[in-house]
This record gives structure tokens, sequence and C-alpha cells, in this order.
């Protein structure tokens, strides 16, 4: 990109940055400041106050196109633009290895690092989740089932493993598969790359992977049994802050870091896959 | 240290742990099923007392108990909150109504409540008994005998041979930045997401490194190169496995007898 070009990117970077910030900090404190209070969440009222009908309409399109991506890549297809084309990921010893690793890593970090306490008694951000779109960007796809498979680790050692994690399963691949395919440059040396990464990775990211898993809980509701109210009004704007939070405020910054490193041992997904025009 | 250190697996010599992952799969489908069957409590809590035996069979610590009852409590309060308090659940007599918060409970919304917070922990529960009672090693050779291609059972069971060793790393260098004066605790919420960018750097940069080892030597040992599998430890189904699957699907019909022929177990909600 010509350095025109580049600073053209600069002003939207950091317009997006900011806001994107501002919302998922805004989100955090309104919940430790409601939640304080004993009166409910007011995120929480505000994405109820929409009414299930139109989560239900919203988070089908979510869900269904979340679901094509996840089965297409799985399959061996991708689209280039808006061109399905065939990909081959040789899964070798090494994209074994990505997977396993980061899906190691990411369940381990769930756990060890548990949630930063904002309220007494009451955990809640958990770190590791910045890791999940970093694994997208630098692995791909490989690091993409990584992050879905430590998270169903992550649930069965906290012994909530059930039906739903299914749904948390293919949520969390996507909130890698969102950067590592839509952005466009992935090592974060340029305006682009971060105003990609905050609208991408942070903030549509984490919105889709909240909608994806709360649809799921919704209409799996007679084989799982959670109220709609605590779906819509409490867990789903509560994935989309926690999700925003650590990756808007220290992912990118753990992707600039890493990025030379991955590229240096080889890892790097562009410099794996092949593609069949 | 081993893999089921931080894993879930309590390693004991009981009946249900030396039954086949494959017969256990098939009780949580059951217990799943059942759940979804009954939304009376009445007849739920029952599939619930059934599992508290199984976990007592196995001789699950008091710790895992407490896991257990727990998880429950959360889910319980959580639908105890929300279900009643639907239009379609206020009606018929008010059992009793919150002080401050004028919440009204109905018995029919407390019976649906209740229903579903078994139906949501009933499953849970299953899948604890089960990971506290397989060896993780097997139970991915079982699911893989289900029908899960072989390399997504590999990375599966690499991951949780490499979870205790992640675990290990990720508190060493805790450790090692708290003792440099890291406050992970401490600041605001945006300085303590920040405190994370000293662990998490070390940490992938480990992973990297770990990751290119890791796949050299399963590529010396010809990962790959053979279709057909084999494994050091065949799971075998024997007899017990298959008394046990057959009194689950013999509960299993006595469940649907009730629900459907006796057409008991359920609670009436006109949506």
């Amino acid at each position: 990109m010509s350095v025109k070009g580049e600073k053209a990117w600069v002003v939207p970077a950091a317009i997006v940055a900011v806001i994107v910030i501002a919302i998922s900090v805004y989100g955090a404190y309104t919940f430790y400041v409601d939640s304080a209070a004993g009166r409910p969440w007011r995120w929480g009222t505000w994405f109820w106050s929409l009414g299930r009908s139109f989560w239900l309409a919203v988070g089908g399109i979510f869900w269904i196109l979340g679901t094509i991506f996840f089965f297409m890549e799985l399959g061996g297809y991708t689209f280039k633009g808006l061109k399905l084309i065939r990909q081959r990921i040789k899964w070798d010893s090494i994209d074994i290895a990505i997977a396993a690793l980061c899906a190691a890593v990411y369940g381990g970090g769930l756990t060890v690092t548990g949630g930063l306490t904002i309220i007494p008694g009451f955990t809640w951000i958990r770190p590791a989740n910045m890791l999940s779109p970093i694994f997208g960007m630098l692995f791909g796809i490989p690091g993409a089932i990584g992050t879905a498979v430590g998270n169903f680790i992550a649930d069965s050692l906290a012994g909530y493993l059930g039906i739903g994690s299914i749904g948390g399963f293919v949520g969390n691949f996507l909130l890698a598969y969102i950067p590592y395919k839509f952005m466009k440059d992935h090592s974060m040396r340029s305006a682009r790359a971060w105003f990609d990464y905050y609208l991408w990775a942070v903030l549509i990211g984490s919105v889709w992977c909240a909608i994806y898993i709360s649809w799921w809980l919704d209409v799996l509701h007679p084989v799982i049994g959670l109220p709609y109210e605590f779906i819509w009004g409490f867990f789903c704007p509560f994935v989309v802050v926690n999700n925003a939070i650590v990756t808007a405020i220290v992912g990118g910054v753990l992707a600039y870091i890493l990025y030379p490193i991955v590229k240096q041992w080889g890892l790097y997904w562009a410099d794996r896959i092949e593609f069949e025009e | 240290m081993s893999a089921e250190a931080y894993g879930l697996y309590l390693p004991k010599d009981t009946i249900i742990h030396r039954l086949d992952p494959r017969a256990k799969i098939l009780w949580f489908i059951v217990v799943l099923a059942s759940s979804i069957a009954f939304s009376d409590p009445r007849y739920s809590i029952w599939i619930y007392a059934s599992l508290i035996i199984v976990g007592l069979v196995a001789r699950l610590t008091p710790k895992r108990f407490l896991l257990v009852f727990a998880n429950s409590a959360i889910f319980i309060a959580a639908c105890m909150v929300f279900w009643p308090r639907r239009p379609q659940l206020q009606v018929g007599p008010v059992i009793f109504e919150l002080p401050i918060l004028h919440w009204k409970y109905t018995e029919i919304g407390l019976l649906y409540a209740l229903g579903k917070a078994i139906l949501i922990v009933n499953p849970i529960t299953a899948m604890l008994i089960i990971f506290s009672t397989t060896f993780p090693r097997d139970f991915v050779q079982g699911i893989m005998r289900l029908g899960l291609p072989y390399k997504a059972g590999y990375i599966l069971m690499i991951a949780l041979r490499f979870l205790p060793v992640t675990v290990r790393e990720t508190k060493e260098i805790i450790e090692a930045q708290m003792s440099r004066g890291l406050e992970i605790e401490r600041g605001n919420i945006i300085k303590r997401i920040r405190n994370y960018i000293p662990i998490f750097v070390p940490l992938l940069v480990r992973m990297v490194k770990e990751t290119v080892q890791l796949g050299m030597s399963m590529e010396s040992r010809c990962f790959g190169a053979k279709k057909q599998r084999t494994f050091l430890h065949e799971l075998r189904f024997t007899t017990i496995d298959y008394i046990w699957s057959a009194g689950c699907l013999l509960a299993f019909a006595v469940v649907l007898f009730i629900r459907f022929y006796l057409k008991m177990g359920y609670v009436a909600v006109a949506w």
C-alpha cells in the first residue's frame, strides 16, 4: 500500500479503536455499577428489550452463516472475494501440533487465569479469551480448531460440558476464524491492519460469537432449558463485553509482537496453505 | 506431572471406572433424553438422584460432589429467577412473593422452573461423572471408535496431554513475572488486562517452539503414514458394558412408558 493510502487509514483506525474500546469498557463499567447497586444490568435490559423475535431472526442469520463457514472450511472449501474455491490444508504433523497446542494453551489459559475479579466473590473477565483471534490470525484454520477444542476442554474442566458446549465449540471457532478470514493484513504493521482488527476481531467477532452461542441455547431450549431472559438479557451481552474488552485492550499488541516470531518459524498460515483457483 | 493431575479424571478402581467409554456415552444420551422427556421435577429429580448414586459408586471425592452441587445451585438459581416470572407461568394461586422485588411465584411457575433447572443440571452432571471416571486417552479412543476422524481425536488427545504442561508453564511465568514486580490484580480494569501481556507473550513463544518440536517428533515417527490406526491399549466392550447398556436402554423404555403411555411426568403450560 502506498504511503498516502496507508495514511488514509490512520484516522479511521484510531476512531474505530476508540469507539470499540469505549463500548467494551462502558459495558464492563455498567456491569460493575449495576451489580453493585443490586439492579438489573442496563445492557442486559436493553438487549432483552429488543425482543426474542428480533434476536431469533438476527441470530438465525448469524448462526446459519457461521455454521456454513464452519463446515465449508472443514470440508476444504473457502471463499476468496465472492468466489468459492478449494483450499488444501495438509493436516500434517505441524498442523495437528498447532491445533493441539492452541487447544492446550487456550484451555489451560482459561483455566489458570480464571477470571479477573471486579466484584469480590464474582469472577468475571476471562483474560485468555484474548488469545482466540490471535490463534486465528496467525495459524488460520488449525488455530481456529485449536481455539474451539480449547473451549471444549475449559468447559469440561469447569464441569459445564453439555449440549450447549456444541454452540460454544463453533462460536469460539468463529471468534478465531473471523479475523483470520476477513482481515487483509495480519502483521498488525499498518493502520489498515489495526482498523480491520478492531472491526473484525473485536467488534464483529465478539458479537458473532455471542449471538451464535445464544441462538443455539435459545433454539435448543427444550433440550438445554435455559430461560430466554437469561440467554438474551444476560448471557449474550456478557459474552460480547467479555470477549471485546480483552481483545480490544491487548489482543492487537500480542498479535503485533508474535507475528514475526510465528512467521520466522514457518508456522504462519499463509505460508502453509494452498488454494486451487 | 501426569495428564490427569489438572483434568477431572480421578483414578480409582470401581465398576464405573472400568466401563467402556462408549457405554458411558450411551448412558449420557439416556440421561439427556430422559431429562427432556420429564419436564416435571417430581419425576426428573429421580434421574438426578440416580446420577448421585452413580457418583457414589464411582467414589467421587467430596470436592467433586461440591462442584456438582455448586453447578446445580447456579442453574437452579438462574431458572428460579427468570422462569416463574413469565406471564404464562403466572397462572394459579401465588405460593409466595419476594419482599422487595415483588416477584410472584405460582405453583406451576415453580414446578416449571425447577424442571428446567434439572434438565440443565442432569446432562452436565452425567458428563462430569464421565470425565471423572474415564482416562482421557480412553475417552478419546472411545469417541474415535464412534466415528470421530483419527486426526481430530489426536488433536484432542495431544491437547489433553499438553494441558498440564501448559498449566504449569503459565503458573511458572506468572510467578516469574510477579517476582519481577508484576501485580496482576492491581489497577483499573484496563491496567489489569494489560498486565497479562508479559504472561501471554512468553507463553506463546514457548508454544511456538513446542509446536515445531512436536511436529518434528511426530514426523520422525511417520505420523499419518498409514490410514489404519492401532492403539497400545485397545478398548474392549465386555459383558459388563453390555449389561450396563441394556440397563440404560431398559430404564429409558420405562421413562418413555411413563411419559407417553401413562401420560405423566410433564408440566402442561400453554405458551
